[in-house]
C-alpha cells in the first residue's frame, strides 16, 4: 500500500469528522440564536404590533389588541435574560461562527507525520492539532450549558479558561479528526516499534499507521530456533493494554469499515497494515495479501479495549480463515520473491525418506533432526510431491509464526490445555451421567408395561368373576386381583 | 344552426349530478376549477349519496356537486336553487327535485340513453320524471352523452363526465384552452394516454354544446387586482395549521374531518411535523395534550362523536390549564347521525359537554378563508390563557370549495423557540394574577420548575388540595381567563342599519346565506339587520345593547329546534336552537330562532321567506 | 456512535453529583408496608446512579394509589386521568424527545381501562419506563376487583368471589408486534425490584414491567401472604436481573434467553410459578420517536416560507 492508499481512508475519516463537527456547530448556533430570540420575544413579543402578526387576521375585526396586550403584559415577564448572561451568549455565538468558519475541511489540514521525524517535534504538532479541535470542543460545551442555563461563571470560568485536550471525554476524543503517523517496518524493526511504543506511552490519542512490504524478518543467528527473542508486533496488545489495535489487510473482511473504526477510536492507536512493495501493483498486493492471510503470515487482529471488561473478550482473531495445520508460513515465502533464496532444490541423490514436510520437521526434537531437510511442496500430488528445500532462516521464521498464532489463540482464549481439560472431564461426565438416565428411564418403562400388562388381565379375571357370580363387578376390588397376580409372579 | 346567442348573467348555480361512481364529481371539480381558473367567485357543496353502496339508478344513489359560480369573489353561499342541471340518469335528477333545490324554470341536461333503454322501467321513468319537469317550466335538452362518448372510448363510464364537463364549458363560455389545463391538472397522476383521451373526449363536448345549445350563458369574471386561491375547508385548516406552526396533529380518523389530515400527512413532513394517527379518539387528545404539556402546543381534529369521546380530556385540559386546540368539524347528529351532512349541533356540547365547570374558548369559522387564519389566533389565545380552545367548523366548510385572496405567506409569523430558562426561585406553577386568572407555566427542562401537575383540584402551587376556599379559588381564577378575554374583545359589527324591525344573529357557515337574504330583504325595504358571532366563549360584549334596538332578536342556525305550531309546543316547553339558547341566557331578552335541520346549507330564499313572514309585510317576490 | 451535541451536553452538565434528596418531593402518603415505597426508591436510586437532571425527567401515571407516585418525585410530573398515562407519555416523547419518561400505572389504570392504549404504546415502542404496580386489585377506590384479581377472590364488587380467570398480561405483552422489553419483578424482593428498574431505565424502548405488590390494606394475603408462600422461577441469564443466592430460597433459578421471542412467549405462558426477571429483550429496535423523527425534515424559517409559498401556488388559480 503506498501513501497514498494509505491516505484515502484517513481522508475519509477526516472529512466525516469535519462534517460531523460543522452540523454541531450549525445546531448549536441556530440553539444560541433561539435563546436571543427567544429574549426578544419575552420583552416584546406582547406588543400590539407583534401580537397582530402572531394573532393573523381572523377575528381583527373583533380582537382590541391593545386592550389584549395590556391584560397579556399583566402576567408579569421576569422571564428576560440577565444582561450579563445575554453579553456571554453573544461572546459564545461571534466565536463560534469565527470557529466554523476557520474549520471547515479545507482549512483543516490533514496532518501525517512520520515516524521518523523528531519526536519532540511529533509531540508538538500532536498538542497543537488536539488543542485546536479541543477548542471547538470548549465552546460547544459552554454553548450547551448556555443554553440549558446551567452556565456558573464561578465554577465553569476556571475550567474553560484552562481547557485542554485532555479534558475531552473518549467520546469526544473519537469525533476528533485523527493525528495520523506513518512507520514504514523493515525486516528489522524493532528500533521503529520501540519508538512507536514510546509514542503510545505518552496516551496521546495517535493514530500510527504502522505499514509492511515484506514480511521477512531478519533474525541474528542462534542456536534455538523455536522461539526466537524478536519482538512481534501483534503482541503488541498485550504489552499495552490501553492501545487500540487493528493488523488488517486488504483481503481481509470489511477492510474500510475496520480501518474507519480504528482511525475513530479515541485511544492511542496502532494500526499495522500489510504494505505495497516497490514495484508491486494493486493486483498483486491483493494476491499477496490472500496467500498472507491464508498461510497466517498476517493474521487479522482487532484488538479494542473498550469492548469488554476481560482481555480475552478483547481480543478479536475471528476475521482469521480456517486453515489447515500442514499449511504454514513457508507456504507463504515460497511464493514471494524476496525468499528466492531461502528454496534450493533437494540435495542430488538425498533419501526421500529424509526429506520431511516442515510442518513435521517443526514437529521433531533437536536429535530427531540430524540428517533431515525440511520441506515445502511446489507441485505434484500429496504422493508424488515436487519439493524444495526450506532455509535455516525460513524455518526459525516459520517456527516464530506459528509459535506467534499458538499464542494469539491462546490469549483469545480459543484454545489452552486447561480449557481442554475441562471440556474433556465434562464431556466424560456428562456421557456417564446420560447414560444412567437412559438405563433408568428403560427401567420404568419396563415396569409400567408390566403392570399394565397385570392390571388388564386383572379387569379380564373381574369381568370374568361378575359374570359368572352375578356379583357387580365393582364389588370386586381389582387391586387386591392384581395384588394376587403379582405374587404369582413372583413365586414363579 | 346559427350559433348559440349569448345571455349575459351576473351569476348561475349549476348541479352535475350522477350515479355514485360515474365521475359527477370529478366533473364538478373540474368544472369548478375552470370557473375559478377563469376568475369567477365560486362556492361549491358536494352532493353526496346517503348510503354506502345504493343501488344504481336510484334517487338514493345521487351523487355530485353544485357549483356557485358569479362573475366576483367572494361568494358567500350555496345560493338558492339551480339553474342548470347536468343529470346522467333520471333518477339522479328526481333527487334534486326532491331536494327541493332545482327551479322550476331550470335548463336541464340530460343523459337520453334511457329513453331507449333495455329496461322497461328505466324507459317510463324517464318519460315520467321529464314529464315532470317540463310540466314545472324547465327547458330539457336531451343529449346522447352514452353514445357520443362510445364515439372516443370503449368505456363510457370512464369518459362520460368529460364529455359533460366540455358541454358545460361550452354552455357557459368557457375557454377551452383553459379546459385543457385543467384537465391535465386533474388526471396528472395517470397516463399521456389518460390525459389525451379526457381532453379529446371534452372538446368532443364542447363542440356538440356549439352546435346543439341554443343558448350560451356568460358569467365573465370581472378583473380583479388580488391574486386568489381555491381551496376546501379542510385543506385551509391543514395549511392554517402549518402556517400557525403547529408541529403535531394528532388525530382518529372521522368523517368529514379526515381529510385535513390526509393533507397534512402528504406535506407536513416536509415543515418539520407530522400526523400522528393514534389508536382511538381519547388516544388522539392524549397524545395531544401530552405535546402541549411538553411545551409544543398540539393540533387534534375530530367531529362530533370525536368530541363527545374527548370530553374527559378537555376537563383535564382545563383543569391542568394546558394549552391545547381542537378542530371540531361539525356534522348531523346525534350519535353517528349524518356523518357527512352539514350541523351546528356541537355548540353547547363544546361549551358545557365537560363535567364540572369548564371554561374554555370556543371560535367559529364562517368562510373557507377563516379556516386558514383561525388556527393562528387559536394557537396564540390558547398558549397566553393557558386555555383550551376549540374551533368550529362544519362538512359545509370542510368540503366546499371556494375563491379567497391568497394569503400573504411572508407575513406567517415564526414560532417562538421553546423557554428552557431557569425558573425564577420562587415561582408558583399556577402563579394566578389576582385580576386576570392568568399565569405563566412551566414545561419540562426548565430548571427548579419540576413538580406535579395534577387533574384534582390544587392552589397555586399545583399541589392537590380538597377545602373549600381554594377549590373555589381555582375555579374563580380559571373563569376569570375568560373574562379577561372578552375585555379584549370589540362588540360585533352590524351588517345593515343599527336598529330596526328584525335582528337576525347567525355563527359559522350560515353567514353568507344570511348576509345574502338580508340584503335582499333591505332591497325589497325590509328593515332588518344581521349579525355574525365569531367568538362563542367569550361572548363579545355589547350584545344586550345592539339587540335591544330591534324589535325583535332572532337566531338563524343549523340546529334542532322546535317549531312553534308543532303540537303540544308552547312557551313553557319549546326547544331552541343553541346559540339561541346561549343569547337568551346572556342577554335575558326573548330571542327566538330559525333552527332546523335539513342536513344541507341553508338557502337564501328560505331565510328570506323567514324573515318576511317575521317582519309581517306583504311577501315581495325575490330576484334570486 | 452518539451525536457531538449529546456528548458535549453530557459532559459540560456533569458537574457535582446530585443527592438521593434531589430526587425526593414531599412525604410519600402510602399505606404503610405498601410495596409504592419501594418502587419510588428504587427510581430515585437509579436517577442518582445515572446522575440524571431532575428537570428531564417526567413521571406521567394514571389514577390510582400507584399513580400518586408523580407526586413524590422531585422530577417533572403529571398526574392525569384514568387510564390515560401512555397516549400523554406519547406525546411528551414526541414533543421532547430529550427527556426521560417514567410511566407509573396500576392494574386497572393498565389492563382495563387504559387496555387500548396500552397494547398500541407497545407497538410504538415510545422509550419510556413503564412500571404496572400490579396489585390485583382495585384499592384506591376501595376494593374492587381487577382484570388480575384471582379467581374466586371476593372484593366489593364480587362479594361472592370473582368469576372470571385472571388475565395473564406478561402474554399479551411477549405477544404483542414490536414489543422490546418485559420484566417481572415484586416489590418483596427489593434487590431485584432495583436492579430490573435499573436495566428498564437503561433500555431504548419501551420498557415494560410488570411489578407484583401486596396491598397490606384490602388484599394482605395476596401472592402467599406478600411473597413468603408465592411460587416463582428466577429467569438467569448473563445480561438478565441477576439472581442472588439469597432468592433462591423464594424459589429455582431457570436459564433463560432472553434474547429469544420463542423462549420468552413458552415463559411468558406460565404463570404458575411466576417468571420473575428479564423476560425479553430486543434492545435493536428502533423507536416511534426515531422513526417518525426520521422522516421529518427541520427546514429554517426562510425555507419554510419558500415552501409554504409553493405549496400554496398548488391552489391558486
Amino acid at each position: 500500500m503506498n501513501d497514498s492508499q494509505i491516505l484515502q481512508p484517513v481522508e475519509d475519516v477526516w472529512r466525516h469528522h469535519c462534517a460531523a463537527l460543522d452540523e454541531a456547530l450549525d445546531e448549536t448556533i441556530r440553539e444560541l440564536q433561539n435563546l436571543l430570540r427567544l429574549d426578544e420575544y419575552h420583552r416584546h413579543g406582547h406588543e400590539e404590533e407583534n401580537l397582530k402578526d402572531t394573532l393573523g387576521p381572523f377575528a381583527k375585526s373583533s380582537l382590541n389588541l391593545s386592550s389584549l396586550s395590556e391584560v397579556l403584559d399583566k402576567s408579569g415577564s421576569n422571564r428576560h435574560i440577565q444582561e450579563d448572561r445575554l453579553a456571554r451568549v453573544k461572546d459564545l455565538l461571534e466565536r463560534l461562527a469565527g470557529i466554523k468558519e476557520s474549520c471547515d475541511a479545507d482549512s483543516l489540514k490533514l496532518e501525517v507525520m512520520d515516524i521518523g521525524d523528531d519526536e519532540k517535534t511529533i509531540h508538538v504538532e500532536a498538542e497543537a492539532h488536539l488543542n485546536k479541535i479541543a477548542n471547538v470542543f470548549c465552546n460547544l460545551r459552554m454553548a450547551q450549558l448556555e443554553i440549558r442555563s446551567k452556565y456558573n461563571p464561578a465554577i465553569h470560568d476556571p475550567i474553560f479558561e484552562n481547557f485542554s485536550w485532555r479534558l475531552l471525554s473518549p467520546a469526544e476524543l473519537a469525533l476528533c479528526p485523527p493525528f495520523v503517523i506513518i512507520a514504514k517496518l523493515g525486516s528489522d524493526f524493532g528500533d521503529t516499534l520501540r519508538k512507536i511504543m514510546s509514542l503510545l506511552e505518552s496516551r496521546k490519542p495517535f493514530k500510527i499507521v504502522a505499514l509492511r512490504a515484506s514480511l521477512k524478518k531478519a533474525y541474528s543467528p542462534t542456536a534455538d530456533p523455536t522461539v526466537p527473542a524478536t519482538m512481534s508486533v501483534e503482541m503488541l496488545p498485550l504489552a499495552m493494554r490501553g492501545v487500540y489495535f487493528l493488523q488488517t489487510c486488504p483481503a481481509a473482511d470489511a477492510f474500510r469499515k475496520k480501518l474507519f473504526k480504528a482511525l475513530s477510536s479515541p485511544r492511542p492507536t496502532l494500526i499495522s497494515l500489510l504494505a505495497q512493495k516497490e514495484n508491486e501493483d494493486q493486483d498483486a498486493l491483493k494476491i499477496r495479501a490472500e496467500h498472507a492471510l491464508q498461510t497466517r503470515a498476517f493474521p487479522t487482529i482487532i484488538y479494542d479495549p473498550d469492548k469488554d471488561r476481560g482481555f480475552v473478550t478483547c481480543f478479536d482473531l475471528s476475521g482469521n480463515p480456517e486453515v489447515e495445520e500442514s499449511v504454514t508460513f513457508a507456504d507463504y515465502a515460497i511464493l514471494e520473491s524476496d525468499y528466492e533464496e531461502e528454496f534450493t532444490d533437494p540435495p542430488h541423490d538425498f533419501s526421500a525418506t529424509n526429506l520431511v514436510p516442515i510442518h513435521k520437521f517443526l514437529e521433531l526434537v533437536r536429535h530427531q533432526r540430524i540428517g533431515k531437510l525440511p520441506t515445502v511442496r511446489v507441485s505434484g500430488s500429496e504422493d508424488d510431491p515436487v519439493v524444495k528445500v526450506a532455509s535455516p532462516a525460513i524455518v526459525t521464521q516459520t517456527s516464530d509464526q506459528m509459535h506467534l498464532w499458538k499464542t494469539l489463540q491462546e490469549i483469545a482464549g480459543l484454545d489452552n490445555p486447561h480449557v481442554k481439560s475441562t471440556a474433556d472431564t465434562l464431556r466424560a461426565e456428562h456421557g456417564a451421567q446420560q447414560k444412567l438416565l437412559l438405563e433408568s428411564m428403560q427401567r420404568d418403562m419396563e415396569e409400567s408395561q408390566t403392570h399394565r400388562e397385570q392390571v388388564a388381565v386383572a379387569s379380564a379375571v373381574q369381568r370374568l368373576v361378575a359374570q359368572l357370580t352375578g356379583v357387580d363387578s365393582t364389588e370386586i376390588d381389582l387391586q387386591t386381583l392384581v395384588a394376587i397376580e403379582k405374587q404369582a409372579k413372583e413365586t414363579e | 344552426m346559427s350559433g348559440p346567442r349569448l345571455v349575459r348573467l351576473p351569476e348561475s348555480i349549476v348541479e352535475i349530478v350522477s350515479d355514485a361512481g360515474e365521475g359527477a364529481q370529478k366533473a364538478a371539480v373540474s368544472f369548478a376549477q375552470v370557473c375559478a381558473k377563469a376568475g369567477n367567485g365560486l362556492w361549491t357543496v358536494e352532493i353526496i349519496p346517503s348510503e354506502i353502496q345504493p343501488p344504481p339508478h336510484t334517487t338514493g344513489s345521487a351523487s355530485g356537486n353544485r357549483i356557485r359560480l358569479a362573475e366576483q369573489s367572494p361568494v358567500t353561499n350555496v345560493g338558492n336553487l339551480a339553474n342548470v342541471v347536468f343529470a346522467f340518469n333520471e333518477m339522479a335528477l328526481l333527487s334534486r327535485y326532491e331536494a327541493k333545490s332545482v327551479a322550476d324554470d331550470a335548463l336541464i341536461l340530460i343523459d337520453n340513453q334511457w329513453a331507449t333503454h333495455a329496461i322497461e322501467s328505466y324507459q317510463q321513468s324517464y318519460r315520467e320524471v321529464l314529464a315532470m319537469a317540463r310540466e314545472k317550466g324547465a327547458t330539457i335538452l336531451e343529449v346522447p352523452l352514452e353514445e357520443e362518448t362510445l364515439k372516443h372510448v370503449d368505456n363510457p363510464q370512464h369518459g362520460k363526465n368529460m364529455f359533460a364537463v366540455g358541454l358545460l364549458c361550452a354552455l357557459f363560455n368557457k375557454d377551452l384552452e383553459i379546459l385543457k389545463e385543467v384537465i391535465q391538472g386533474v388526471f396528472k397522476k395517470k397516463t399521456r394516454e389518460v390525459i389525451d383521451t379526457a381532453i379529446r373526449v371534452a372538446i368532443a363536448g364542447y363542440q356538440y354544446g356549439l352546435a346543439n345549445l341554443e343558448s350560451q350563458f356568460d358569467v365573465p369574471a370581472l378583473p380583479t387586482d388580488d391574486e386568489k386561491v381555491a381551496m376546501n375547508g379542510n385543506t385551509a385548516l391543514a395549511l392554517g395549521a402549518i402556517a400557525a406552526g403547529f408541529d403535531l396533529c394528532s388525530m382518529y380518523p372521522i368523517t368529514p374531518a379526515t381529510s385535513a389530515s390526509h393533507v397534512l400527512s402528504e406535506i407536513f413532513e416536509d415543515f418539520g411535523g407530522f400526523v400522528h394517527q393514534a389508536e382511538d379518539e381519547i388516544a388522539a387528545i392524549g397524545v395531544a395534550l401530552g405535546a402541549s404539556y411538553a411545551g409544543k402546543t398540539a393540533l387534534t381534529i375530530t367531529s362530533g362523536p370525536g368530541m363527545a369521546l374527548k370530553t374527559e380530556f378537555q376537563g383535564l385540559a382545563v383543569m391542568t390549564e394546558t394549552p391545547l386546540v381542537i378542530v371540531d368539524v361539525q356534522r348531523g347528529g346525534p350519535s353517528t347521525g349524518l356523518p357527512t351532512k352539514i350541523e351546528q349541533g356541537d355548540l353547547l356540547h363544546c361549551l358545557y359537554g365537560t363535567p364540572g365547570d369548564a371554561p374554555k374558548v370556543v371560535l367559529a369559522a364562517s368562510t373557507i378563508e377563516e379556516c386558514y387564519y383561525i388556527l393562528s389566533t387559536a394557537k396564540k389565545i390558547a398558549e397566553e390563557f393557558r386555555m383550551l380552545v376549540i374551533v368550529l367548523s362544519d362538512a359545509n366548510l370542510a368540503t366546499g370549495q371556494q375563491l379567497f385572496t391568497r394569503p400573504d405567506i411572508s407575513r406567517t409569523s415564526r414560532r417562538a423557540p421553546l423557554d428552557l430558562s431557569p425558573v425564577p426561585e420562587g415561582s408558583l406553577p399556577y402563579d394566578w394574577d389576582p385580576v386576570t386568572g392568568l399565569s405563566q407555566r412551566f414545561i419540562p427542562g426548565q430548571p427548579g420548575g419540576m413538580g406535579v401537575i395534577t387533574s384534582l383540584n390544587h392552589d397555586r402551587n399545583g399541589k392537590a388540595c380538597y377545602d373549600s376556599e381554594r377549590n373555589q379559588r381555582g375555579h374563580q381564577m380559571r373563569s376569570r381567563k375568560l373574562a379577561a378575554l372578552q375585555k379584549s374583545l370589540h362588540p360585533p359589527e352590524i351588517n345593515g342599519d343599527a336598529e330596526g324591525e328584525l335582528l337576525l344573529v347567525g355563527w359559522g357557515s350560515t353567514k353568507g346565506a344570511i348576509e345574502e337574504a338580508v340584503e335582499q330583504a333591505r332591497s325589497n325595504g325590509l328593515s332588518v339587520s344581521s349579525v355574525n358571532i365569531q367568538f362563542l366563549s367569550p361572548l363579545p360584549p355589547g350584545l344586550k345593547k345592539i339587540f335591544s334596538r330591534f324589535k325583535k332578536v332572532m337566531t338563524v342556525e343549523l340546529n334542532y329546534s322546535d317549531d312553534w305550531d308543532d303540537p303540544l309546543i308552547n312557551q313553557e316547553n319549546r326547544r331552541y336552537g343553541q346559540l339561541a339558547w346561549l343569547l337568551r341566557a346572556n342577554t335575558l331578552l326573548d330571542i327566538d330562532c330559525y333552527a332546523k335541520v335539513p342536513g344541507r346549507p341553508l338557502m337564501p330564499i328560505e331565510i328570506l321567506e323567514e324573515i318576511q313572514k317575521q317582519v309581517r309585510q306583504e311577501p315581495v317576490t325575490s330576484n334570486l | 456512535m452518539p451525536s457531538i451535541l449529546e456528548e458535549c451536553i453530557g459532559e459540560s452538565c456533569a458537574v457535582g453529583a446530585h443527592s438521593i434528596e434531589d430526587y425526593q418531593s414531599e412525604m410519600p402518603r402510602w399505606c404503610k408496608g405498601c410495596g409504592d415505597h419501594g418502587v419510588l426508591a428504587g427510581l430515585q436510586r437509579v436517577m442518582r446512579k445515572n446522575n440524571v437532571d431532575p428537570e428531564n425527567v417526567v413521571a406521567v401515571s394514571g389514577i390510582g394509589c400507584s399513580s400518586r407516585l408523580p407526586h413524590y418525585l422531585r422530577t417533572y410530573g403529571f398526574h392525569g386521568i384514568h387510564g390515560r398515562a401512555l397516549p400523554i407519555s406519547t406525546g411528551v416523547r414526541l414533543a421532547r424527545p430529550d427527556m426521560k419518561v417514567i410511566v407509573t400505572m396500576g392494574d386497572g389504570d393498565c389492563f382495563s381501562i387504559g387496555g387500548n392504549h396500552w397494547l398500541h404504546a407497545i407497538r410504538y415502542n415510545i422509550d419510556a419506563v413503564v412500571l404496572v404496580l400490579d396489585n390485583e386489585v382495585y384499592a384506591l377506590t376501595k376494593m374492587q376487583v381487577s382484570p388480575t384479581t384471582p379467581e374466586g377472590w371476593k372484593t366489593n364488587t364480587t362479594p361472592r368471589g370473582t368469576y372470571l380467570q385472571p388475565m395473564n398480561p406478561i402474554g399479551v405483552v411477549v405477544g404483542m408486534t414490536n414489543v422490546s422489553f418485559v420484566a417481572q419483578t415484586a416489590t418483596w424482593l427489593p434487590a431485584h425490584l432495583d436492579e430490573t428498574i435499573e436495566k428498564a431505565w437503561d433500555h431504548k424502548g419501551l420498557s415494560f414491567v410488570r411489578i407484583l405488590q401486596r396491598c397490606p390494606v384490602f388484599m394482605p394475603q395476596a401472592f402467599g401472604e406478600g411473597g413468603l408462600n408465592f411460587p416463582v422461577t428466577f429467569l438467569e441469564n448473563e445480561n438478565g436481573i441477576p439472581v442472588h443466592p439469597g432468592l433462591l430460597k423464594r424459589g429455582p433459578a431457570k436459564p433463560h434467553n432472553h434474547l429469544d421471542i420463542n423462549e420468552a412467549l413458552q415463559v411468558a405462558a406460565s404463570v404458575d410459578p411466576a417468571p420473575m426477571g428479564l423476560i425479553y429483550h430486543n434492545p435493536e429496535l428502533p423507536t416511534y420517536e426515531e422513526t417518525r423523527f426520521g422522516r421529518r425534515k427541520r427546514p429554517d424559517h426562510d425555507t419554510f416560507l419558500k415552501r409554504l409559498n409553493s405549496t400554496m401556488d398548488r391552489y391558486a388559480v
